[in-house]
C-alpha cells in the first residue's frame, strides 16, 4: 500500500509545494496580518489541491491503465482504494496543518485567528468528503464519464454565488454575520471524529463499488 | 502428482457471451496450452484465475489455495504475462522494476537485472519507448524475477516477430523443465502450443470442448484420405472437416486408435491414407464441426 501512496504522492506534492509557497508568500506580503481575501483563497485552494490532485492522479491512472497494471500485482483491491484515500487524507492534514499553524503565528486578534482556522478546517473536511465522493464516482462509472459530470456540475455551481448575492441583495451584512457565526460555533471535538468516520465510510463504500464493478462490468 | 491449478464450474456472463462452467486442472510440472479462436473466453478465464475479474459462480484453487481468500499469497507465487502490457509509460524500466519489486516477498533484484541484460532492455528507457516485443520481454523479466512457481501467460506471443517468439517460448519451456513448476499458456497460435505444451485444452464459445495430453490427442486425431466406397458409411459420417474431391475424399477423425484395425485393409490396398493433423486442424474441426 505504501508504494502506491509513494507513487501517487508525486502529483499531490507538486501542487502542495506550489500552494504552500503561495500561502507563505501571501503571509509575508500582508505582514502576517490575516486578511479575509487571503484566508478565503487559502480555503478554496485546500479544496482545489485535494480534489484537483485526486482528479489529476486518476487521469494518470486512466491514461496508463494503471489499475490494470496494479491488478496483476500481489495487492488487494481494497489496499489500492485505501492507498488512494490515505493519500488524500495525508495531503489534507499536511496542507490544513500548515495553514492552521501559519495563522496561529499571525499577530491578528485571537478571535480572528480562531475563525480563520475554523474556516480552513471546515474546508479541509469538505475537500476530504469531495475527494471520497470523487473516488466513489470514478470507481462506479469510470474516470471519463465522471469527469464530464463533475465539469457540468462545477459550471452549475458557479451560479450559486450569483444566486446568493441576488437573494441577499440588501442583506449582505446579515449573510456574512450568519457565515461568521457558523464558523465560530463549530464544535471540532465532535465534527473532526465524525468527519473522519464519514470519510472511512466513504472508503468502505468505494471498496464495495470497485469490487461490484469488477463483478458486473469487467 | 499435486495440481497447481484447479478450476471447477467457473461461470461468467456478459451480454452476448457466457463462459460456461469451465473446469480445468493443471498438474504440477506441466505446461498446458489453452487454445481457442478469438472471443472464445481464454482471456476471461485467465483474468478470473488472476482475480482481475470476478466470476458469478465456480471455484479457483491455485497451489491448493482458494484464490478469493489467498490472492495476495497466490500472486506472490505466480508470474503473469498478459496479452497487453500496461506500464506507467512516463516511468523508466528501472523505476518499473523497483516499483514492482516492492509488492513481492521473493523479489530477486539480481535475476531481474540479469534478465534485462539478457533481453537487451535499457534500464533508462521509458516504458512507452519500448517496442511491443520489448514490452513482452520486460513483462517476462518482471514475472520471472520473483521466482514464481506457476506462470500464467495470456497470448504472450501475439504480434511478435518469429525470432522473439521463439526466444520467449524457449524461456517458457525451460521454466517448466525442473518438473515442479507449471505453465498455463493461452494462444490462438497453435504452433506455439505444439512447440511447448504437454497437454491442451480447447475452448470454443465459452465452453471447454476438449482437454487432453497433447501426444495422446495427436495420436487419436488423424486426417483420413479415402477413395469412394473404401470407408464404411458409419465411419464417414463420424468424420469432421469432410472434403469431397473428384478422385478421393478426406475427413478428420478423433478416434484413430480405435479405427486403426478396421482401416488396415484399405490402407494395404492404398485406398485409404492416413495423415497426421496439427492442433490447427483439430481446432478447425472443433469450431466448424461438419
Amino acid at each position: 500500500m505504501w508504494n502506491i501512496i509513494k507513487k501517487d504522492f508525486t502529483f499531490f506534492a507538486v501542487y502542495l509545494v506550489v500552494v504552500l509557497a503561495f500561502a507563505s508568500i501571501m503571509a509575508i506580503a500582508v505582514n502576517n496580518e490575516l486578511k479575509v481575501s487571503f484566508v478565503l483563497i487559502s480555503g478554496f485552494l485546500v479544496i482545489l489541491q485535494i480534489v484537483g490532485g485526486t482528479f489529476i492522479n486518476e487521469q494518470y491512472e486512466e491514461k496508463h491503465k494503471g489499475y490494470a497494471f496494479l491488478s496483476t500485482l500481489p495487492v488487494k483491491e481494497k489496499e489500492i482504494v485505501a492507498a488512494k484515500f490515505c493519500l488524500a487524507l495525508i495531503t489534507n492534514v499536511l496542507y490544513v496543518g500548515f495553514l492552521v499553524s501559519l495563522f496561529a503565528l499571525s499577530p491578528s486578534p485571537s478571535e480572528e485567528i480562531a475563525l480563520a482556522q475554523s474556516y480552513i478546517l471546515f474546508m479541509g473536511i469538505v475537500s476530504l468528503a469531495l475527494a471520497g465522493l470523487s473516488y466513489i464516482g470514478i470507481f462506479g462509472i469510470g474516470y471519463t464519464k465522471f469527469a464530464v459530470i463533475v465539469l457540468s456540475f462545477l459550471v452549475a455551481l458557479g451560479l450559486v454565488p450569483m444566486f446568493l448575492m441576488k437573494s441577499y441583495q440588501d442583506r449582505m451584512d446579515v449573510l456574512i454575520d450568519q457565515i461568521l457565526e457558523f464558523f465560530t460555533n463549530l464544535n471540532w471535538l465532535i465534527i473532526l471524529p465524525a468527519a473522519l468516520a464519514f470519510y472511512f465510510g466513504l472508503m468502505l463504500l468505494a471498496v464495495k463499488i470497485k469490487n461490484y464493478r469488477s463483478l458486473v462490468i469487467s | 502428482m499435486a495440481n497447481t491449478l484447479e478450476i471447477s464450474q467457473l461461470r461468467k456472463e456478459y451480454r452476448g457471451f457466457t463462459l460456461q462452467d469451465i473446469s480445468l486442472v493443471v498438474p504440477e510440472g506441466t505446461i498446458m496450452g489453452f487454445i481457442g479462436p478469438n472471443g472464445a473466453g481464454k482471456t476471461t478465464t485467465i483474468k478470473i484465475i488472476m482475480d482481475m475479474i470476478k466470476p458469478i459462480a465456480g471455484e479457483v484453487k491455485i497451489f491448493g489455495l482458494d484464490h478469493t481468500k489467498h490472492i495476495k499469497e497466490i500472486k506472490n507465487r505466480v508470474g503473469y504475462v498478459g496479452e497487453d502490457q500496461f506500464f506507467y509509460g512516463d516511468k523508466t524500466v528501472a523505476w518499473t522494476g523497483k516499483f514492482v519489486s516492492e509488492f513481492y516477498d521473493n523479489w530477486d533484484a539480481n535475476t531481474f537485472q540479469s534478465l534485462l541484460t539478457e533481453f537487451v532492455i535499457s534500464r533508462t528507457k521509458k516504458t512507452r519507448e519500448l517496442s511491443k516485443g520489448m514490452k513482452v520481454k520486460l513483462s517476462l523479466a518482471l514475472a520471472l524475477a520473483h521466482n514464481p512457481e506457476f506462470m500464467i501467460l495470456d497470448e504472450p506471443t501475439a504480434g511478435l516477430d518469429p525470432v522473439i517468439r521463439r526466444d520467449i517460448l524457449e524461456r517458457f519451456r525451460s521454466f517448466a523443465d525442473d518438473g515442479k513448476k507449471s505453465v498455463l499458456i493461452s494462444s490462438h497460435i497453435t504452433d506455439d502450443i505444439t512447440r511447448i505444451a504437454d497437454s491442451v485444452t480447447f475452448l470454443v464459445e465459452g465452453k471447454i470442448v476438449l482437454s487432453e495430453a497433447k501426444d495422446e490427442l495427436l495420436s487419436k486425431w488423424k486426417r483420413i484420405h479415402y477413395k469412394e466406397g473404401a470407408l464404411d458409411e458409419t465411419i464417414v459420417k463420424s468424420l469432421t472437416s469432410r472434403k469431397a474431391h473428384m478422385f478421393a475424399h478426406s475427413g478428420v477423425t478423433d478416434n484413430y486408435t480405435t479405427l486403426k484395425e478396421s482401416l488396415a485393409e484399405g490402407m494395404s490396398k492404398e485406398e485409404i491414407k492416413i495423415e497426421n493433423v496439427n492442433l490447427d486442424d483439430v481446432l478447425i474441426s472443433l469450431v466448424k464441426g461438419e
